[in-house]
């Protein structure tokens, strides 16, 4: 080894093109990829890195439902949420709105019903999994409260 | 005073008493019956409005036939469809003319639109000249509850309807309408006159306020004492109601024809049955022709008496002349006109009367029956006619050849929202018999083991999916009576030592009445009850295999519950409710409850994904050419007397029931009989890939299949088991072979550790 830093500037180099860990997400309850698995016979799918692209329907709605939630019309946002289910009923973002729906309206105990399907949705979206606990613990506050 | 006046009197009196009770009562009759409406209006019940978006997966064909159902009319030889409710098609490009229509939560009016589909997916969707992300298209009206004599109408207002039909109806049935009180004397003398001298009741002297009556209350009849009610009610209908009213609603009460067991009543309705279109487009020998139906529908019936119709229809074009309505130039070419009546149209009562009978039964719980039939409500539904359609082709393809006393009852409900989709009640898809969908009530068999299976999973310090489980023989001794039970494999053999997941997959039955009795019965029946139905009490052992009986939907419901990660919403047949004016009376929303934890179930689905895949429901193969993951169940009743599938796909879950009305033997197990429909049902259906998601409760472990031990994952013949963390056996079995062979796999595997990935380097 005649250049030691040379060796570990290669090195340095060479780790960088290892692929990336996504610290953020617990990765233990995924399954071992390339095992076939019980079931499917296929191997596992690593959950997709970045949010799935989304077809522009389901944008238009969900964005229509968001402002009907600003104007307060909360029944008419979950009516479009419904719609929004209908063109992809796997999309977390969805079940979580309309658990801020429920929530607004006072529905404490469906809000967290809601807020716990989209959690077992969001596979890799930590932020949203963020809000619905968020929403989760506001909800049970509330049933609380209303004990 | 002397006797005879007296007699006078108290005759007069009692006649003036008579006289005024028949008033009061026949006003009070008018009055109520028509307390804020003047007719009979049925409810209206739609199918889901189609929405329209790039990258849909649609069907052309099955698309058109949507169209047809939606009453739009293919147009050919011009580049636009001028008139809505028309299209055009181009290849698989579709023009639209629109109609307008009100959803309830929004009103569209009409619009031109254009659809591009390009290898059964929707690429392009422009409204009004604008590229558009979403449309949205008016509804099939699936049906409509009808008044108890099968009567339909289409509504149509005072101002919506042309002069000369007003004019002419006026001219020819009751020419001193606007001046007379209900009755018209001068008429009654005459009509008198003409039947004495003819010794009948053959002349009718009925203004249009009594036919208005006649119509209404009472049956037909031609007797004296029914004149003389007639004329009260029809007193009592100028008291309460003015000339337009009265007019109003004869127009869209009158008796002018039928179409099989529906009777066509008013013009609004008689326009589209008769020509095809409203009434503002009514040619002035098209009315002429409506006109002179009143005297007698079924006598002048264009259909089946052309020549008699249009000699009538002259007759009433000369009236008309007369009375200065048309000029003889018009009389002349309206003369020789043709009669211009279309072929009748095809849709008759329902085209899905089983989900109509679904959605009115369903209903039934919120509204009495006479508002049902009363109020014009409009009904919106999640009926889809694209999954009907893909359906009931499905279950005749598989019906074509094979007996002819096999019925079917098939429910399919969208996998997020467990809204009801498409509802099979029987083979003869368009007539309404025995809805065996919702009313077949038969054992489900092996359909209920997930339940026992789910039970063990909840108990993970227990049961794991390679728990092993005795699958050797049972004999059971029921502790009332001491008769023995020894339930037997279908396969006639016992098969030992298997892992949990094995007796699952291959649906043995020793193992699961072991498991199940271990369990405890009441624990296995509090799962089925949580999951969406609650079986019989006392629990019983044979309950373990299924001896219970439940219809396709309740099963529907607690398969939901699986499919939902375990999660229960109820499943629904109707979105919403509004009055004709368009006030939202119900909403149906969709509401959901968390009933199981999502590990236990995710366990469990992989299982079912196993029984697909490897187990007894392994010949769907042929039919799930995208390999779609499809979690599942067969079932499979004693002497193969019912055939069941219950499964479910990224986006939609379908239950599928065969067997005979008189519940002879099918011939069919589960998976020949209604596994094959399920396969060929989704084969027709847009579905997604069923990509179970793993909650964070869960770990893997690498197993082997052969022996059902953990391995380490170097083996090669693994396969990655799900199991609760914590719960995963901690011995593991070294491999079989001694030597490890780097398999292909193996080289492409890309490290996912900085010094794992070292470690290949300077291998």
């Amino acid at each position: 080894m005649k250049h030691p830093a040379l060796i570990l500037l290669l090195l340095f180099f060479l780790a960088s093109c290892a692929p990336k860990q996504v610290s953020t997400v617990p990765r233990s309850h995924l399954p071992p990829e390339n095992i076939p698995q019980i079931g499917t016979g296929s191997p596992g799918a690593a959950p997709p890195a970045q949010k799935p692209v989304r077809l522009a329907a389901l944008e238009t709605l969900i964005k229509k439902a968001k402002t009907q939630l600003d104007r307060n019309r909360p029944e008419a946002a979950f009516t479009t949420l419904e719609r929004a289910l209908s063109v992809d009923g796997q999309d977390p973002e969805i079940w979580h709105l309309m658990a801020r729906v429920r929530f607004l309206q006072g529905r404490y105990s469906q809000a967290l019903s809601l807020a716990k399907k989209s959690n077992t949705l969001a596979w890799n979206r930590p932020e949203l999994k963020e809000k619905n606990s968020q929403l989760i613990d506001e909800a049970r506050k509330g049933l609380e409260r209303d004990e | 005073m002397k006797k005879r006046h007296l007699f006078i009197l108290l005759l007069a009196l009692t006649a003036a008493g008579v006289f005024s009770g028949y008033t009061y009562t026949f006003n009070r009759m008018v009055r109520d019956r028509f307390q804020g409406r003047l007719w009979e209006l049925p409810a209206q019940v739609y199918a889901r409005p189609m929405e329209i978006y790039p990258g849909m997966v649609l069907y052309p064909g099955r698309f058109e036939k949507e169209l047809a159902l939606m009453g739009y009319r293919k147009e050919t030889g011009r580049e636009t469809p001028d008139t809505p409710g028309t299209y055009l098609r181009k290849g698989d490009q579709f023009t639209l003319f629109c109609r307008p229509f009100d959803f309830g939560d929004e009103k569209r009016s009409q619009r031109l639109t254009k659809i591009l589909i390009k290898g059964n997916k929707v690429v392009r969707v422009k409204s009004s000249g604008r590229e558009r992300n979403t449309e949205r298209l008016d509804p099939v009206l699936v049906g409509m509850f009808y008044p108890s004599s099968m009567e339909d109408r289409r509504l149509i207002t005072l101002d919506q309807t042309p002069d000369l039909l007003k004019k002419t109806i006026v001219a020819v049935e009751d020419r001193n309408f606007y001046t007379h009180y209900g009755i018209d004397p001068k008429s009654i003398f005459r009509a008198m006159a003409v039947n004495l001298k003819n010794r009948r009741l053959s002349q009718g002297a009925s203004t249009l306020t009594q036919q208005l009556a006649k119509n209404f209350f009472l049956t037909p009849e031609k007797t004296l004492g029914r004149k003389i009610n007639e004329a009260f009610m029809a007193a009592a209908l100028e008291f309460q109601f003015s000339k337009e009213e009265i007019l109003e609603a004869y127009l869209n009460e009158v008796y002018l024809g039928q179409d099989g067991k529906r009777a066509i009543h008013g013009f609004g309705l008689a326009s589209d049955f008769y020509f095809g279109k409203p009434i503002h487009r009514l040619l002035p020998h098209e009315t002429a022709l409506l006109v002179g139906m009143l005297k007698g529908p079924s006598a002048f019936n264009p259909r089946r008496y052309p020549e008699r119709a249009k000699t009538r229809r002259n007759t009433v074009l000369a009236m008309m002349a007369e009375q200065g309505l048309i000029s003889p130039s018009l009389l002349e070419t309206s003369r020789a006109a043709t009669l211009g009546v279309i072929k009748k149209p095809a849709l008759a009562l329902s085209p899905f009367p089983y989900y109509l009978d679904l959605v009115k039964k369903r209903l039934l719980t919120t509204y009495r029956e006479e508002d049902l039939r009363t109020m014009g409500l409009r009904i919106f539904t999640p009926l889809d006619p694209q999954v009907q359609l893909g359906a009931e082709q499905g279950l005749t393809e598989f019906l074509q050849g094979g007996s002819r006393r096999l019925e079917a009852g098939i429910v399919v409900t969208s996998r997020a929202s467990n809204e009801i989709q498409a509802l099979i009640g029987g083979k003869d898809f368009r007539y309404m018999g025995f809805n065996r969908a919702v009313d077949a009530i038969r054992p489900i068999g092996s359909l209920a083991k997930p339940a026992v299976f789910l039970t063990a999973l909840m108990q993970p310090e227990k049961y794991t999916p390679v728990t092993p489980l005795s699958d050797a023989a049972i004999t059971y001794k029921n502790p009332d009576d001491g008769s023995l039970w020894k339930p037997g494999n279908f396969d006639n053999r016992f098969h030992g030592t298997v892992p949990l997941y094995r007796a699952l997959v291959r649906s043995y039955n020793a193992s699961t009445v072991r498991l199940g009795l271990s369990l405890g019965l009441d624990a296995v029946s509090r799962t089925f009850g949580r999951l969406g139905h609650t079986p019989p009490s006392p629990a019983l052992p044979s309950h373990l295999l299924g001896s219970f009986s439940m219809s396709p939907v309740q099963v529907a419901q607690v398969y939901h519950t699986l499919a939902s990660g375990g999660f229960h919403t109820p499943a629904r047949a109707i979105r919403t409710v509004y009055t004709p004016g368009g006030i939202r009376l119900q909403q149906y929303p969709l509401t959901i409850e968390q009933r199981f934890d999502p590990g236990p179930v995710f366990l469990l689905n992989k299982i079912l994904q196993a029984a697909v895949t490897q187990g007894t429901g392994k010949s769907l193969k042929r039919w799930d050419t995208r390999n779609l993951g499809i979690a599942g169940k067969t079932g499979t009743t004693n002497d193969l007397r019912d055939s069941w599938f219950a499964g479910f796909s990224g986006n939609r879950l379908a239950v599928v029931w065969l067997g005979r009305d008189d519940n002879r033997p099918a011939g069919l197990t589960g998976a020949t009989g209604a596994l094959q429909v399920f396969g060929r049902i989704m084969a027709k259906l847009p579905n997604t890939r069923l990509n179970l998601a793993p909650p964070e409760t869960v770990e893997w472990g690498i197993i082997d299949p052969g022996t059902g031990d953990l391995t380490g994952r170097d083996c090669g013949n693994g396969i990655a088991v799900p199991f609760i963390k914590g719960s995963k056996p901690a011995e593991t079995t070294p491999c079989p072979q001694k030597q490890k062979v780097k398999s292909a796999t193996e080289v492409k595997n890309r490290p996912r550790y900085l010094g794992d990935w070292l470690k290949e380097l300077f291998k």
